[in-house]
């Protein structure tokens, strides 16, 4: 029978482990030797703390919370309390609170072993210690309708369920490391619920993939997805594009248009780059949030509105909200302190080789490629490829890879990408994998066989290397020389101010008057075309004027 | 509610309301040999440790001597004790006799031990609150 996951039960009654023998043999409860005996459970921190770790060491814990045992085998310290009022006290506490200490004890050495608490939230008499337990992202308590046996074994099998679930979902790319994990949990929590949500984190993280591919999907809501871009819509336009407009309302509103909270009726609206709300629509939206209803630009009735929002943004928010930039009310709408938070690459390194694999295993499924590096792999004089293509991250790894087609990473330059910090992030990082492999494919020295008849592909070090070197000069806001007129100015303010134009000047010319362009030469992004543009106008210059 | 009644009625729960109905599928059992011998294991061996067992009866009564003093007589909480007292009651009655008992007597005996989780589950959530 498919083992389905090794577990150590903490109780000091074997109705559990019983219950789990009975209802799920696949299980593989760890045993406690106990003398010439030996039984399917711990009744005690001192008989669980040596099965924690090693090569049998549990994939997850089922732990009580009460313990009936002597003094000399309690948490915290076992030493005897004696039979005064005082010691009674003690000893009652101690056993109430047991499964408390077992579990301080455990994370102290395991931090992300999943833990079932054979009780529910609602009975733990302990309130303090009942909300620590739910911010800890690896214990779940039993819900309170499934205390019985068939109950905790059915949580049990959901926990274990979670351990294999895919690298991806759609689009959007887990990884294993804690904090992606800790996300995980959060966003499967959230998502069903109807409450406003915030995704931060910065650029190319994968908010957008996020909310498309997971929070929608789990949200069990029947309308659409609807991405809304808050950078890119003039000012002008943001109310009506968001809220509809009646037909009149402004000049060019030749007919009535419904806003995107309307085409999200049922489905999740998703506005990205939300700090770039302009304040009327940062009021309009608190209204809409705060009332459920919205009204057409040139309408003088609301209607009630049933889109969910998911907003995102990578700017400091509460920051903005100090410099007045957006509004306190409306972040507080959003649920700041739920907001579920997309950490940077370069804090989760541990998943990068997962996702170069993922990233490759993308790119090997797409048949044009597939059809490519077959062609690759017959022009070396190897058989039509079988089974699945990888790549490697070194060499050694290449050569003890038993796969008929074999991309090789060189080991220098994944060690260098290992240690590059990725601004870009998730994104960046599956670019240039995605690049380097192409370029392998379609403009690289071909394919050679090995002794066994595999057929390596190397990736060009040197395209690896150049390709983090451009990603270092952008991450600067680029090296590239650039002349410009020097100024002729008063004072040093002046100069600066003057310096300033003409570099915004020489851009604009540069780019054709493109802002979104301009701000990408400047900061290595798009996203900050808006400010360009509202600088621009600042420093007096005005894109007919400079036409 | 104080702090000792919500934890006694959390250690109520615990120990009686969550085992003595810890092996009920959810339906209840066609056959009355499987319903009487789950019954035997859950209402007479509650509370097991290696090397004893207290049925649900003792269970309740070790409590009641022990938590007697954390209830404030009157109000919500000493109604669902009342409650769960003739309860715990007409269980210690039929459980005596589980050998001897027909189908209706089982499952008789079942819907009590549903009762009794029930009130077990409803004072530790007023206790709390």
């Amino acid at each position: 029978m498919k083992r389905s996951g090794r577990v150590l039960v903490i109780d000091d009654q074997p109705q559990v482990a019983e219950a789990l023998a009975r209802l799920a043999p696949d299980v593989d409860l760890i045993e406690v030797r106990h003398g010439a005996d030996s039984r399917r459970f711990a009744r005690s921190w001192s008989e669980a703390a040596p099965l924690l770790e090693g090569r049998r060491a549990p994939e997850a814990v089922v732990l009580d919370l009460r313990f009936d045992l002597p003094d000399q085998e309690l948490l915290p310290d076992a030493r005897p309390l004696g039979e005064t009022a005082a010691g009674k006290r003690l000893r009652r506490e101690r056993r109430e609170r047991q499964g408390l200490f077992i579990l301080e004890r455990l994370r102290r050495r395991r931090p992300d072993l999943p833990v079932l608490l054979t009780t529910a939230y609602e009975d733990i008499a302990f309130e303090e210690e009942a909300l620590r337990l739910k911010a800890d992202a690896f214990t779940y308590a039993t819900p309170e309708e499934e205390t019985s046996g068939a109950g905790i074994v059915a949580a049990l099998r959901r926990i274990l369920a979670e351990r294999d679930v895919p690298p991806r979902t759609g689009r959007f790319f887990w990884g294993s490391s804690l904090a992606m994990r800790e996300l995980r949990r959060r966003v499967s929590a959230l998502a069903p619920t109807p409450m406003p949500l915030l995704i931060t984190g910065p650029t190319g993280t994968g908010k957008s993939l996020l909310v498309r591919d997971v929070i929608h999907p789990l949200s069990g809501r029947s309308g659409a997805f609807v991405p809304f871009d808050c950078a890119t819509v003039p000012d002008g336009l943001l109310s009506s594009a968001l809220f509809g407009a009646l037909r009149g309302s402004f000049t060019g509103a030749i007919a009535d248009r419904a806003g995107v909270f309307e085409a999200a009726a049922d489905g999740t609206l998703f506005l990205d780059e939300v700090e770039n709300l302009t304040g009327d629509a940062q009021k309009m939206l608190l209204t809409a949030l705060h009332d459920g209803r919205i009204r057409r630009v040139g309408s003088a009735t609301e209607t009630p509105h049933t889109a969910r929002v998911v907003a995102a943004s990578n700017a400091d928010l509460g920051r903005q909200v100090g410099q007045a930039q957006f509004r306190s009310d409306l972040l507080m709408r959003l649920n700041p302190s739920l907001a579920l938070e997309i950490p940077r690459l370069a804090e989760r390194r541990e998943d990068m080789p997962e996702l170069a694999r993922a990233t490759a295993g993308s790119f090997f499924a797409d048949p044009r490629h597939g059809r490519a590096i077959a062609a690759l792999v017959r022009a070396a004089g190897g058989p039509e490829p079988d089974g699945p293509i990888v790549l490697a991250l070194s060499e050694p790894a290449a050569s003890r890879s038993e796969s008929s087609v074999v991309f090789v990473l060189p080991g220098k330059a994944w060690a260098a990408m290992e240690r590059h910090p990725w601004p870009g992030n998730v994104r960046q990082f599956e670019m240039v994998i995605a690049d380097s492999i192409a370029a392998a494919v379609y403009a690289g020295a071909g394919a050679s066989l090995d002794r066994s008849g595999h057929a390596l592909i190397p990736l060009d070090a040197r395209m690896l290397f150049d390709l983090l070197a451009g990603a270092r000069a952008g991450e600067a806001g680029g090296s590239e020389r650039w002349v410009l007129d020097r100024p002729k100015s008063p004072s040093v303010a002046l100069f600066r101010r003057d310096l300033e134009r003409a570099a915004l000047r020489a851009l604009f010319q540069e780019t054709g008057g493109d802002f979104e362009r301009m701000a990408e030469l400047m900061t290595g992004s798009r996203r900050e075309a808006r400010a360009v543009r509202l600088r621009f106008n600042k420093l007096g210059l005005s894109a007919r004027g400079e036409r | 509610m104080s702090r000792s009644a919500s934890e006694a009625a959390a250690r109520l729960r615990h120990d009686l309301g969550k085992y003595i109905r810890f092996s009920a599928p959810e339906t209840i059992e066609a056959d009355t040999a499987a319903l009487r011998e789950r019954l035997r294991v859950d209402v007479a061996s509650t509370r097991r440790t290696e090397s004893s067992a207290l049925s649900a009866v003792e269970v309740y009564d070790q409590w009641r001597r022990a938590e007697a003093e954390s209830f404030p007589p009157g109000g919500t909480l000493a109604e669902i004790i009342e409650r769960l007292g003739r309860t715990i009651e007409e269980i210690r009655w039929l459980s005596a006799e589980i050998d001897g008992l027909d189908r209706p007597g089982l499952e008789r005996l079942d819907a009590l031990t549903l009762v009794v989780a029930t009130e077990c589950r409803a004072l530790a959530r007023a206790a709390k609150s």
